[in-house]
């Protein structure tokens, strides 16, 4: 058990925004700033799975977006305690910590300040190892725990418990209610036990995002910070390029996902390699040449060439020099269930992961 | 002569005139990409199965992202795919410029890609009509020819004037186009009259023309068993007609070395004019000869008659005990040196690679000196072997020379060894022999000898004293034929020995 400082908190935020290369990171600074301003009178407790008696109730808390961001219509702030307190009721039990339903982006920031808020420490594992835009991809559900009864809460203090247990069900389920509670909404779901986090989930991932967030905001060379990071996340660089121009168009919307879409076109200066990024609320592909380099569920950042640090979509222009670097995900994830769930297949993309067989 | 290709059919053929004249041109590839077959493709996977030379038609499911065209030109050129169309809304900026880079040619349709992929299937169709038909015409064209040569002119014409080759042990028996410069060998194995060593059969298609290598192959396929059944219709024929040239050698030929022996025309009066022998026709004699120390290797006989038909194509060519002889009747009015000439250029490498020797006799009129020219050809054939194996010599210009080149070198180097141990033992030994034969070759005139070694008189005149001092008599008449035979012998085994210091032992 540890507990958090205030630098562990904005360190976290920035390893958060390293693993998800969003569009924009406002929602990061918004939750990083609340929970500073809450370290001020309260603590808060990170926990490893082990730590918990194997019996203990678990849920997974995250924020289920529709395309509306978090800085578009605010929480009210009960929204968290307000879906604990539903599974609870439902379960006749006593939740004893709660964990990110993300190890990246908002998701994996919030659960300190929902941790504080509910007086519950926050367990350093996570269903995702990284994120994903839909609920089912996750390493519980390809350990068969359940995804339901998830309560949903939106900021007009509207409230459902959907009882579902199929969690393909459960995303169309969630994703209709998050649109009527009027684009995002809090969640609480994957009640398990402490013994089931531990046996399916990706842990350590907390930690990671802090140390990531030590790296970046380390003062020393950008050279030494990039070399720090490819070691501590086993991370490779599939091009150093050039930004040549940016589409969005690519994509049907057969799965119905929340945001617009994408493309990036990139020349290697060195090699004349024409690197092309296709992005649906994250990087799925990265061609090189139109031979796929990278593929979700791999890990795809865009990092400043200059300065060594993230750069959002929202951020890049034509001209801009850029690494693009490959974080491998969790193991579970290049299992043949794992790539299915949440590799190119999960996105309906008709091509192989290049390291399908590892 | 269109250029071999399944179909014939390329890219550029294809956008100037053909069925693809109305798509847009994104990018086209500077290589005029030939086409064999094409298929519309609604999955990407299914790239990967093409055959090289396909149009990739992409249908406007497969086409509704930038980044399927980029995987699509990938795996198209990974294939070798000709080009790739796309419908006209679904490409990118940056596929055209990721097809420039891997250089392969990027079109748009702006009607259904269906249909162009359905108009272009049409056109490769009808054309591959035509190339069965093609294919079908130079089959019967191979076989109605009766030699190797014509079989492997008729291919050659069929592929562009390509240079084409039947060899055996790496020899070129027979050859027909241009040898180019950067080509790619298309080989394959045939059998030949000795089945233990396969021939094969090469067609050298030059890299810059475009020939499709699978295509060429097949055509030499399909000329393989008529260059295979010329190849033996020309031993029958070579038999048959080589009959007068075994029967002079059935008739005691080569002759008894006594003299008084009677000679074939003496024996058989009229036997010569009836096997076709003229008296008013000129006649070179060619002997190939094999070492004697080598066994008798069944097939060899075709081999060097397709050789031979390089330098003599209608004169047979018989099998004689120890080799191969050919009486060639010659024009009065040719040079008597035409047909050395033509030995040397025509086969004497494939001969020396073949370890046989040729042997050319004087020209003679007639039928009676017949036996004559053959005892010529067969001695300057033995003379060309012991000077150089696989060398071409004619007895003409051996002349008396012969003799001294048919002696036993082993027993002369033997004597010599026993009487001039001085000489043998010179480390100048070389110079010594040099000198001394230039002396005996200008009847023992110091001044001729030296200016023929291009020395001062006073140098030369040092040397025969050095020749002297190692036992080589120049002035004792009755030892001057022998002395002269051992300088000759010496001399030659120096020259055959580069290092001229391993001389046989006894």
């Amino acid at each position: 058990m540890s507990t958090l400082t205030s630098s562990d908190v904005h360190h976290l935020g920035v390893g958060a925004n390293f693993l998800a290369c969003q569009v924009d990171p406002t929602s990061i600074y918004i939750y990083e700033d609340m929970i500073q301003h809450a370290l001020t009178t309260h603590s808060v407790e990170l926990i490893s799975v082990e730590e918990l008696h194997p019996d203990d109730l678990v849920v997974a808390v995250g924020i289920v977006s529709q395309g509306l961001l978090i800085a578009d219509m605010p929480p009210v702030g009960d929204e968290f305690t307000g879906c604990i307190q539903a599974i609870e009721a439902r379960l006749n039990k006593k939740v004893r910590a709660i964990f990110p339903l993300a190890a990246s982006n908002i998701n994996g920031i919030l659960p300190l300040l929902v941790g504080i808020q509910a007086g519950l420490p926050v367990v350093d594992s996570d269903p995702m190892g990284r994120i994903f835009p839909l609920i089912y991809q996750s390493t519980l559900n390809m350990g068969n725990v359940g995804i339901g009864p998830i309560a949903v809460r939106g900021v007009t203090g509207e409230q459902a418990l959907v009882e579902v247990q199929d969690p393909y069900r459960a995303e169309t389920l969630v994703r209709a209610l998050v649109i009527e509670l009027g684009g995002w909404a809090a969640t609480a779901m994957y009640p398990c036990t402490a013994r089931q986090l531990g046996e399916h989930g990706v842990h350590g991932s907390v930690m990671r995002m802090i140390r990531i967030g030590e790296i970046l905001e380390d003062g020393g060379s950008s050279e030494s910070r990039y070399l720090r990071l490819m070691d501590l996340l086993h991370a490779t660089r599939i091009a150093r390029a050039r930004v040549s121009h940016r589409e969005s168009f690519s994509w049907d919307k057969g799965l119905g996902l929340p945001t617009q879409t994408t493309s990036l076109t990139l020349i290697d200066e060195t090699t004349d390699q024409i690197i092309r990024l296709e992005i649906q609320n994250e990087f799925l592909l990265v061609l090189v040449d139109g031979a796929v380099a990278a593929a979700i569920p791999d890990i795809i950042t865009l990092l400043s060439t200059e300065h060594g640090h993230v750069v959002n979509l929202d951020d890049v222009g034509e001209g801009d020099v850029l690494d693009v670097i490959m974080t491998p995900a969790a193991p579970q994830w290049y299992s043949e269930a794992g790539l299915k769930l949440a590799g190119p297949a999960g996105f309906i993309l008709p091509v192989d992961h290049p390291r399908r067989h590892a | 002569m269109p250029k071999p290709g399944a179909t014939n059919l390329n890219m550029a053929t294809l956008l100037a005139h053909g069925s693809l004249r109305a798509v847009k041109q994104l990018y086209v590839a500077p290589e005029r990409a030939p086409v064999n077959g094409v298929v519309l493709v609604s999955q990407l996977e299914a790239i990967r199965r093409i055959p090289p030379n396909t149009v990739v038609v992409l249908s406007p499911d497969i086409g509704s992202g930038g980044w399927k065209v980029s995987a699509a030109l990938r795996q198209a050129w990974e294939r070798k795919a000709s080009a790739v169309i796309v419908p006209e809304s679904a490409y990118a900026a940056s596929a055209v410029g990721l097809a420039e880079r891997l250089g392969i040619s990027l079109l748009a349709a702006d009607t259904d890609p269906s249909r162009v992929a359905l108009a272009l299937a049409a056109e490769i169709g009808a054309m591959e009509s035509v190339v069965d038909v093609e294919l079908a015409g130079f089959a019967r064209a191979v076989a109605g020819e009766s030699t190797v040569n014509n079989v492997l002119k008729t291919l050659s014409h069929r592929l562009g004037a390509i240079h084409v080759t039947l060899e055996q042990y790496g020899i070129v028996l027979a050859s027909a186009g241009t040898a180019g410069g950067d080509v790619i060998e298309v080989g394959i194995g045939i059998r030949s009259v000795d089945p233990s060593v396969p021939a094969t059969l090469v067609a050298r298609v030059p890299k810059t023309d475009g020939h499709d290598p699978g295509v060429v192959r097949m055509f030499l396929e399909i000329a393989a068993p008529s260059v295979q059944a010329a190849w033996m219709a020309s031993e029958i024929r070579e038999n048959e007609a080589s009959t007068p040239t075994i029967a002079l050698s059935e008739m005691g030929i080569p002759l008894p070395v006594s003299v008084g022996a009677q000679t074939p025309d003496e024996t058989f009066p009229k036997l010569l004019a009836k096997l076709g022998w003229r008296d008013d026709q000129p006649y070179d004699a060619v002997w190939i000869a094999r070492d004697p120390r080598e066994p008798h290797r069944a097939g060899r006989t075709a081999v060097v008659r397709l050789l031979w038909r390089k330098v003599a194509p209608h004169r047979p060519l018989a099998e004689v005990l120890g080799g191969w002889l050919a009486i060639v009747p010659c024009p009065a009015e040719e040079e008597p040196s035409r047909l050395e000439q033509r030995l040397r250029a025509k086969i004497g490498a494939s001969m020396t690679e073949l370890g046989l020797s040729v042997g050319l006799s004087r020209r003679q009129t007639g039928a009676r000196p017949l036996h004559a020219i053959v005892q010529e050809a067969r001695i300057a054939a033995e003379c060309a072997r012991r000077l150089h194996e696989g060398s071409v010599a004619s007895f003409a210009k051996l002349g008396i020379g012969a003799a001294s080149v048919l002696v036993d070198d082993d027993a002369i180097t033997s004597i010599a060894r026993l009487i001039l141990p001085a000489l043998m033992a010179a480390p100048d030994r070389e110079q010594i022999v040099r000198d001394a034969l230039a002396f005996m070759d200008h009847q023992s005139s110091v001044t001729m000898a030296a200016n023929s070694l291009d020395l001062h008189r006073n140098t030369m005149q040092t040397r025969l004293n050095r020749a002297k001092d190692v036992g080589i008599t120049l002035n004792d008449p009755s030892q001057r034929l022998s002395i002269h035979l051992i300088l000759c012998v010496l001399e030659r085994t120096f020259l055959n020995d580069e290092s001229g210091k391993q001389l046989p032992e006894n």
